[in-house]
């Protein structure tokens, strides 16, 4: 099984894509400091997500239930899935019931985790996804490398690639043609579908209403020219008023992309005349982090991306090193939940600098919930070169003899010291020992 | 059990306790003038035009966008000539719509988005190459949380949108195109 170092290593041979991808996220990242910092109430704001997530989470059981109530009253029908597989028989059984072998998506990071489109296709039905990056992928066969900029893994070489194998054009690497050759393509499957999925991004449970961002208008393009649209939701994606979409909007887009807010705001209250939204409601584990204490926090998150763009192991690794649906600082919390041995590796991917909660629009901790599954994951044992560490610095000794003995063994035999520490050493070099130690330097000036 | 009983009964059991409630604050104010607006329209890819620079509609669409064929309307003082009767609407009809002259209730200064609820079928604003929003200058309020205070008066829309700026997408490198799936442009003519 490769855990993130072994899989980082693979994006890091190719050194210019891997400083490219740094760059670029560096550069989101700075578009939303900017954008931040335009905004008066930033702080206040992030509070004020973060105290309306606890609540949701806190009495969680009511608003959904008031939720559904007001959905229901609104004429949108309500499903529950327990897990992915009910989830995904869910859809399949809309699908059938309207006799539609093609399915238009746009983005959702819940589908993925539910694994719903390789579920589909082993049942004859056609997925088609709309949002142009995750198209992108869908065609190379790949994953999202990132939740909101699914293909920032690839180069525009590899997606002209595909576009001229997939579509029969000529091979382009300009975005402009690309963009435009997908617009034609995918209106294509707009215009005859029957059935649509969208994610959601907030469910307001005062009015029953559903919010769907998104940058191209795919969703919207999807679910209006179909005649049933099927939103999918984690429950954690509530929230209790209406009046909480000001705080979330001016925070969501600002903090993922830089944007003051995404092109296309949808607010779902009811169906269109002679139209079906079947809403599901999907649990997949949730319940459950929310029983742990401290960890449930992670279930504030709106999925902006912010942690991935400001994260230097992120950007100098890449997102499928994770190898887990959400990657970055919030996959890595997120993911040991799933399988604590398979990602045992993504919480000790991280300087814990945290610079990841420092931009989190609803404050969660990540860099401290990283810390605490280290812990968790080492059953709060020592090392074994931390125990000896702490075993050789109790001894004055010891630790005398010790650092003049390291300055000569590196003199003399440095290959022993690097065999030693050999998986510090791989990729960096062991810092040079002085001659003289600090000790001496002290006797001799004063 | 249902799977709904199952959920709601995991959360009971595991639901966290203490979490703070929020009673809400004082947001500072954002200036809502239609300087202020325009140029956060301008920052995301729209275009502002007050009404009164505007000689006749249709000289300027067919200088805007090549052609004044195929214009559809939904704002009354605006004769269009492209017109999809409700009961027998097609896909078809409504993808040769042209520009779309659609009626706005409200403009956000600090985002340049501009909120609709009135339409004869959901996907105009999206399926028209080229958009036209009319907005009313006293409409444009500074900040979001305004702007939900307003939509909060009365019933919520059954369908309600912000729309800020034109289609776009950056999924290739990062490269921003305009015109990804939606309109490939926006104008809001402020009368």
């Amino acid at each position: 099984m490769k855990g993130h170092p072994e899989l980082a290593e693979k994006f890091l041979q190719d050194e210019s894509r891997t400083n490219w991808h740094d760059e670029t996220l560096w550069w989101v990242r700075s578009k939303r400091d900017a954008v931040a910092s335009e905004i008066k109430d930033w702080e206040k704001l992030r509070d004020a997500a973060s105290q309306i997530k606890e609540d949701t989470l806190s009495n969680l059981d009511e608003y959904l239930l008031e939720f559904e109530q007001n959905a229901l009253k609104n004429g949108i029908k309500v499903h529950w899935a327990a897990d992915a597989r009910e989830h995904n028989e869910i859809v399949l059984q809309v699908l059938k019931s309207k006799d539609a072998w093609q399915l238009v998506k746009s983005k959702s990071m819940l589908t993925e985790e539910c694994g719903l489109n390789d579920f589909l296709e082993d049942h004859g039905i056609e997925v088609i996804e709309s949002d142009l990056g995750e198209r992108i992928i869908q065609w190379m066969k790949q994953t999202p490398s990132h939740i909101v900029m699914p293909a920032i893994h690839l180069k525009k070489k590899d997606i002209g690639k595909v576009f001229s194998e997939k579509l029969h054009i000529r091979e382009t690497e300009d975005p402009v043609k690309l963009t435009e050759f997908a617009r034609i393509h995918l209106r294509n499957y707009f215009m005859n579908t029957k059935v649509a999925l969208t994610g959601v991004n907030f469910a307001v449970a005062d009015s029953g209403t559903f919010v769907v961002c998104t940058n191209e208008g795919n969703a919207d393009m999807g679910v209006h020219m179909a005649d049933v649209h099927i939103a999918s939701m984690g429950i954690e994606k509530l929230i209790p008023k209406i009046e909480h979409l000001g705080v979330f909007l001016r925070l969501l887009a600002r903090s993922a992309t830089g944007q003051p807010i995404t092109a296309y705001t949808s607010h779902f209250r009811k169906p269109g005349k002679g139209k079906e939204i079947h809403l599901i409601l999907v649990d997949n584990g949730r319940s459950e982090i929310l029983g742990k204490s401290h960890f449930w926090h992670s279930l504030k998150c709106i999925r902006c991306g912010a942690c991935m763009n400001t994260c230097p192991i992120f950007r100098k690794t890449g997102g499928h090193s994770y190898d887990y649906i959400i990657p970055g600082p919030i996959g890595a919390i997120l993911a040991p939940h799933r399988d604590p041995i398979k990602y045992g590796s993504l919480p000790f991917a991280s300087s814990l600098c945290g610079s990841c909660a420092a931009v989190c629009p609803v404050k969660i901790d990540i860099d401290k919930q990283l810390y605490a599954w280290r812990q968790e994951l080492t059953g709060e044992k020592s090392s074994l070169p931390v125990s000896f560490m702490g075993y050789v610095l109790k001894k004055p000794g010891l630790f005398n003899m010790g650092s003049k003995g390291l300055s000569i063994l590196q003199k003399l035999i440095p290959w022993m010291i690097d065999r030693f520490f050999k998986s510090y050493t791989r990729g960096r070099e062991l810092p040079k020992v002085p001659g003289q130690t600090f000790k001496d330097w002290y006797k001799k000036h004063t | 059990m249902s799977s709904k009983e199952t959920i709601l009964n995991q959360i009971r059991e595991n639901r966290p306790k203490g979490g703070t409630q929020f009673s809400g604050f004082d947001f500072s104010p954002y200036p809502n003038g239609i300087d202020d607006f325009k140029a956060t329209l301008e920052k995301v890819g729209g275009k502002l035009v007050l009404k009164r620079d505007i000689k006749d509609l249709h000289t300027w669409i067919k200088k805007e966008y090549g052609s004044d064929n195929y214009v559809f309307t939904e704002v009354d003082s605006i004769v269009g000539n492209y017109t999809l009767n409700e009961m027998s609407i097609t896909n078809e009809k409504l993808n040769k719509i042209h520009v779309a002259v659609l009626a706005g209730s409200m403009g956000i200064a600090e985002n340049g988005a501009v909120w609709l609820e009135r339409f004869l079928h959901r996907s105009i604003p999206f399926i028209t190459q080229h958009l036209v929003i009319f907005l009313s200058s006293d409409a444009i309020v500074g900040t979001m949380h305004e702007a939900y205070q307003i939509i909060n008066k009365k019933e919520l829309p059954s369908f309600g949108i912000f729309i800020s700026g034109p289609s776009k997408t950056a999924d290739i490198e990062q490269s921003l195109i305009y015109g990804a799936h939606g309109p490939r442009s926006l104008t809001v003519i402020v009368e």
